[in-house]
């Protein structure tokens, strides 16, 4: 009776762990939905998605990264020399705007990804010398912002709405649909789990540990790059300081939505949920109206710790327990 | 297995071989590099053999060597302090804050603030067991914002006061006051990290947490001391660059400073795989890198093609160390 108990506390810890995000977010819902009337609105719902899509797309890059055991912090600094290359190839047409800064951010990683599994670098380090310089880049190439004079068609993709949903909305389903099926579907994905697990027993297994993690990068900082362009279409401009701070927003979702930094354990519905998260509280505190975007900042910055904290505590329940 | 903690200490390599000229060059790679550096700024750089240039440099470089410092005691734990400039930050703010109760009420609480923030990386890396980038992350982006919304984003101008302009402007025999005070502080941390037992629990923790946790070893008390040392020298970093601006600004003040500390304590000898702690490499890792942002400012370099330059030198210095320097 008593071991049965124990095994069902393990199981609830685990579930906790893992579908923690998406009960905080039915509750956090809830609570807005009652303190603020025009909340629960359709329109504002929906709004909370689309502005947290750039976010949520740059989430799923980042989920992989974390769960093969790394890091990616040049995402934020991606995102936005995507919207300035965005801006720039948008004059030839959508195609040309949104593929330019995908394929950048793929190049972007593969650099990342080259000094972290060939060089064997630290990929903190790595990745935030390349946030400080795509960043730079970004301005060099733009200045403060380049306005897209007539987005047409790049405009009428990324802003259209299509079965009274945003296309943003759409765009963020089918990404994290598709980058669940290649990480629980695929023997990339498998591999990715068994690298961020455990490198070794990984590399014993023969699996090419070094091309898994270039390929993660790449995948990366390729969402980045799309992300961006979507962003660009989305604002009409490019602008070189979008995106700042993503990349802690984005491993704040991820880790709120279960993925451990440890490595080798996390789910992409688990970082959605976390990245919808962040984008409520960020929609609370404009609703509140008298806190500045400042408050942000730190509510994220609060919400990745508080997050840290409650995952190392089930964590560690749940080891003492096995 | 010895734990060497200074470059002086570092393995003694006969010279007689080209291999080990090569690593014995490799292990004072930084000095190497700073002299080459100056070398070249002294023959070519406009206005560098000025005295003012060079004191305008140790200005900047003072509050950096503290984080370093700091930086370099985390490093060598196997650790990393990534909230070092935003902890910076938040200690600008608090003496924004605090302008009211007067300059000698509002520079020690920046400095407290600073170790209140490191008492709390500590406290999660030591006690709770978090990952210490993690926390660190957390801290980076929680500080930041905390500062920012003391302060409602807005620069504070400081008010005229002795404090201040001895922090942020008095000289020494032509050496700044703070810049002094950053270098005394690097031969403290230097003398407590090779001469005495906290010191080298330091980085026998590094080296092996088991083995030092077998040995006896307070792991968990070390590593608390190491990040609330990293907090308060961020924090006192915060108040010299704040009486340097002659501004409390939640923005500006420490921003980025974390990869500056890191690389500094990194290209002077502190490899990031922990178990050893060269001071002295930190010193002139930072004086390196403020050398060279000051090349890009004296040469007309475009500041932002200055930032990738910089970026691109520390990945290309980080790689060149990687192998344990």
């Amino acid at each position: 009776m008593a071991e049965r108990g124990g095994e069902g506390r393990a199981r609830l810890l685990a579930l906790l762990q893992a579908r923690g995000a998406a009960v905080l977010l039915g509750l956090a819902v809830l609570a807005a939905g009652i303190a603020f009337p025009n909340f629960l609105r359709p329109d504002n719902l929906a709004d909370i998605v689309t502005a947290a899509s750039f976010v949520g797309l740059v989430t799923i890059g980042q989920s992989l990264v974390i769960i093969l055991g790394g890091f990616d912090l040049s995402v934020g600094s991606m995102v936005g020399l995507a919207t300035v290359l965005a801006a720039y190839a948008a004059p030839y047409g959508a195609v040309p705007a949104l593929l330019l800064p995908t394929a950048a951010g793929i190049a972007v990683g593969l650099v990342n990804g080259s000094l972290i599994a060939f060089g064997r670098m630290a990929p903190f380090v790595v990745t935030l010398a390349a946030l400080l310089a795509l960043r730079a880049l970004s301005i060099v190439l733009a200045g403060e912002s380049m306005v897209i004079a007539d987005p047409e068609l790049f405009g009428r993709i990324v802003n259209g709405r299509v079965l009274g949903l945003d296309n943003l909305i759409w765009i963020l389903l089918a990404g994290i649909g598709l980058a669940a099926v290649l990480l629980n579907r695929t023997r990339y994905g498998a591999a990715v789990f068994a690298v961020g697990g455990n490198e070794e027993a990984a590399r014993m297994l023969a699996i090419p540990v070094e091309r898994i993690k270039l390929a993660t990068y790449a995948l990366s900082g390729g969402i980045a790059g799309f992300a961006g362009a979507l962003l660009a279409g989305h604002l009409s401009s490019g602008l070189s300081g979008a995106g700042t701070g993503y990349e802690l927003q984005s491993i704040a979702a991820a880790v709120v939505g279960g993925v451990l930094l440890t490595g080798g354990v996390g789910t992409l519905s688990g970082a959605l949920c976390g990245a919808l998260l962040l984008g409520l509280i960020d929609n609370v505190i404009n609703q509140v109206g008298t806190l500045n975007a400042s408050y942000q900042g730190l509510a994220s910055g609060a919400f990745l710790l508080f997050a840290v904290i409650v995952q190392s505590g089930l964590t560690r329940r749940r080891q003492a327990r096995t | 297995m010895s734990t060497p903690v200074d470059v002086a200490a570092a393995p003694r390599v006969a010279a007689t071989s080209l291999w080990g000229a090569a690593a014995w060059l490799k292990a004072r790679s930084v000095y190497v590099a700073f002299a080459l550096l100056v070398g070249f700024d002294m023959l070519a750089t406009p206005g560098f053999q000025n005295p003012f240039a060079v004191r305008s440099l140790l200005f900047t470089a003072a509050p950096l060597i503290l984080i370093a410092l700091g930086q370099s005691l985390a490093i060598g734990t196997r650790g990393i302090d990534l909230s070092v400039g935003s902890v910076m930050g938040l200690a600008s703010a608090m003496i924004g804050l605090s302008l009211g109760a007067g300059a000698a009420v509002a520079l020690p609480l920046g400095v407290l603030t600073g170790l209140a923030a490191g008492a709390l990386n500590g406290a999660l890396v030591a006690l709770l067991g978090i990952d210490p980038l993690i926390s660190g992350l957390a801290l980076l982006v929680a500080a930041r914002g905390l500062a920012q919304a003391m302060l409602g984003g807005a620069r504070v101008n400081l008010p005229p006061g002795v404090a201040y302009a001895t922090l942020g402007r008095a000289v020494f025999a032509g050496l700044p006051l703070v810049a002094i005070g950053a270098l005394a502080v690097a031969g403290l941390v230097g003398f407590a990290v090779a001469r005495s037992v906290w010191g080298r629990r330091v980085v026998f923790v590094g080296a092996s947490r088991t083995a030092s946790f077998l040995a006896g070893v307070p792991v968990r008390r070390t590593l608390l001391l190491v990040y609330g040392a990293s907090g308060l020298l961020a924090g006192l970093a915060g108040v010299m660059a704040t009486a340097r601006l002659g501004a409390a600004d939640p923005n500006y003040i420490g921003a980025g400073a974390e990869l500056d500390a890191i690389a500094a304590a990194v290209i002077g000898g502190t490899p990031l795989s922990g178990g050893r702690i060269s001071i002295l490499g930190s010193v002139f890792g930072v004086l390196l890198l403020t050398v060279l942002d000051a090349s890009f400012i004296m040469n007309d370099v475009n500041g932002n093609y200055a930032q990738m330059l910089k970026a691109g030198f520390i990945i290309a210095a980080l790689y060149l160390q990687r192998s344990g320097g």
